[in-house]
């Protein structure tokens, strides 16, 4: 198990490297020129030309990157942002908590949502709960967040007055962003859990609980649900990551000061070295997230550690997902 | 007669198809939403760009249907004119994303080995990033634009194709008529081509329908973010930018390109479930 553990950190190092490498190069040959963004527009040629060679601007393509992530291992040395000089790093830290809260509590609303709905709409199959599950389901998959945003804002706050529809103030914030993204993954969950559900309800062993007297619900929760919880809980875990990439598009809506907003504010004002170190740190979460997956669905499961071979299942039932 | 024998399974897959009555209404609304958006010359009330600031932020009405924008322009006429960019860029990004996610795909189930170790441990790399941050650092380096928005949201969805298509390729590599090709001598290219991709092929029209469906949302979501499609060129998710400023008083300046939006994507959404069903019936859920 522990060397499984070891295995897979391992095989994240190499992935993180390549992500920082894509990520340095894509915005390295971004347009704009760092000194003169720096600098304003209206800078002497000599001072940007300076201002480049203080940046390391000259040097090779390579010899930068190499500085860049000897700066990030060593020292947690993100960089300056162009615009305010101020530590990358600070910047970002500063923001990340208000992203993961948020992620946090999308993530409390989508299983609030789906799984519930999943469960019942498995036990009452083909009945009217189902298809209109079913139905909301598919329909929320095909919404795009922001525009539930909105609609969610000119709902609650505009026409019903309930709800504030921007900043991030107190709790009453959370509920509208919360329910938007909570709402589109729910979805995906309900789905997962509605499936999962079925293919177990109909096993012996749930027969011979109920042979045995055991109340139905009972059953359901105890013999059907915990069986059916490991693809569910795949669908969550993945779930969380993705709402930490989404939080980018909600967060504008809702005036979210939290990561992605500094990532778009940070690209409209060509602050590279923001946007660089904010995706570095999403692309970083996002690959713990699944890892912690991992690692939890191989103790949660005892065939898997038996057989060894949960990479290719799991990696299969991600395909399925998507 | 091969001819005749996959006729008849296209025939019968056909009426398979049509007993979904959903799946056929939905294709035939995604036939009507195309069609408006081929011939949006004809279809529109009105031009694009045909301002009228005397008529600006009308509410629907009979004159206007979905009522007028902030520059006093048929947001109707602009629905249906964006409906040509945002569907272009979605089906442009998923052929160039299908088309590299097979050649992947297939090169590294077949392969194996350092192949498919080489590409799969890139894809790796992009799968560890989030595919709307991917297409966003994609659409910040490339600059806006169509052609890159195009650019930005195929290359972000190709590890995802190139995934579903090696799992496959690899069973159907393990097949005895495919050894039996190879040992009458037949090239690896013709191997993969004629013999294990018509093996796949259903998996890859599911994946590549509903692949279209996330590009719209995809597209939207970069426009709506600045990074896609700039205004005044109308496109769905510009259009939901703009009016997001006039969310409190003019609600239906984001409503209706939503709805455009949601309605074409639900419709890519039951088609790829219905030819799901209907090709690749072992899949159904």
């Amino acid at each position: 198990m522990i060397n499984y553990i070891l295995k897979r950190i391992g095989m994240m190092i190499p992935v993180l490297m390549g992500v920082s490498l894509l990520v340095f190069t894509l915005l390295h040959f971004a347009p704009g020129d760092p000194a003169r963004i720096m600098l304003g527009d209206d800078a002497p040629v000599e001072a940007i030309e300076a201002k480049r060679e203080e940046l390391g601007l000259k040097d090779p393509f390579i010899t930068q990157y190499v500085r860049y992530v000897t700066n990030i291992v060593t020292k947690g040395d993100f960089g300056n942002s162009f615009k305010s000089g101020q530590p990358v790093a600070k910047l970002i830290m500063e923001r990340y908590p208000t992203t993961l809260k948020m992620a946090g509590a999308c993530l409390v609303m989508m299983i609030v949502m789906g799984l519930p709905i999943g469960i019942v709409s498995a036990v009452k199959q083909y009945s009217l709960i189902d298809n209109l599950a079913v139905t909301i389901g598919l329909v929320a998959v095909s919404m795009p967040n922001f525009w539930l945003g909105m609609v969610l804002i000119i709902l609650f706050s505009v026409k019903l007055r309930l709800l504030p529809a921007s900043g991030f103030y107190g709790w009453k914030y959370w509920i509208l962003p919360a329910m938007t993204v909570g709402f589109s993954n729910a979805a995906g969950l309900l789905r997962t859990t509605r499936s999962s559900m079925l293919e177990c309800i109909r096993q012996d062993y749930v027969v011979t609980a109920r042979a045995k007297g055991q109340k139905e619900s009972y059953v359901i929760l105890h013999h059907v649900l915990r069986n059916a919880l490991l693809p569910i809980f795949t669908v969550v875990g993945i779930s969380f990551g993705i709402m930490l990439g989404g939080a980018i598009v909600t967060e504008q809506i809702f005036s979210i000061p939290g990561i992605g907003k500094l990532m778009i504010d940070s690209i409209n004002s060509r602050d590279y070295p923001v946007v660089q170190g904010a995706v570095l740190l999403v692309a970083f979460s996002f690959s713990i997230i699944n890892l912690s997956v991992d690692i939890l669905y191989s103790l949660i499961d005892p065939r898997i550690k038996i057989q060894g071979k949960k990479k290719e299942r799991k990696e299969e039932h991600k395909e399925v997902e998507a | 007669m091969e001819e005749n024998r996959s006729f008849g399974r296209l025939r019968e897959a056909a009426y398979q198809f049509a007993r979904n009555r959903l799946a056929v209404v939905c294709l035939i609304l995604l036939l009507v939403i195309v069609f408006a958006a081929v011939f949006a010359d004809f279809v529109a009330p009105e031009g694009i760009d045909e301002q009228n600031i005397a008529q600006a932020l009308q509410p629907p009405g009979l004159k206007h249907w979905f009522g007028t924008d902030n520059y006093g322009r048929d947001i109707f006429s602009r629905v249906i004119y964006g409906g040509r960019i945002s569907l272009l860029v979605a089906l442009l990004s998923t052929a160039v994303s299908t088309l590299a996610g097979v050649m992947l795909g297939a090169a590294a189930g077949y392969y194996g080995g350092l192949v498919d170790n080489v590409i799969m441990r890139i894809m790796d790399v992009f799968m560890a990033i989030p595919s709307l941050l991917m297409a966003i650092v994609l659409a910040t380096s490339l600059g806006a634009g169509l052609r890159n928005t195009i650019l930005a949201i195929a290359i972000s969805s190709i590890p995802s194709f190139t995934r579903v298509v090696r799992a496959p390729v690899l069973s159907a590599k393990q097949n005895e008529y495919i050894e039996a090709c190879r040992a009458i001598g037949a090239r690896p290219l013709r191997l993969i081509v004629r013999h294990i991709l018509p093996n796949v092929m259903a998996i890859i029209i599911v994946q590549s329908t509903l692949g279209v469906a996330n590009a719209i949302i995809s597209v939207a979501s970069l426009s709506f973010l600045g990074l896609g499609v700039q205004p005044p060129t109308p496109e769905w998710g510009t259009m939901l930018s703009m009016g997001r400023s006039y969310i409190t008083k003019c609600s239906w300046m984001v409503t209706y390109p939503g709805l455009a939006i949601v309605v074409s994507v639900i419709c890519l959404n039951v088609l790829g479930d219905a030819l799901r069903d209907v090709l690749d019936p072992r899949l159904k859920q």
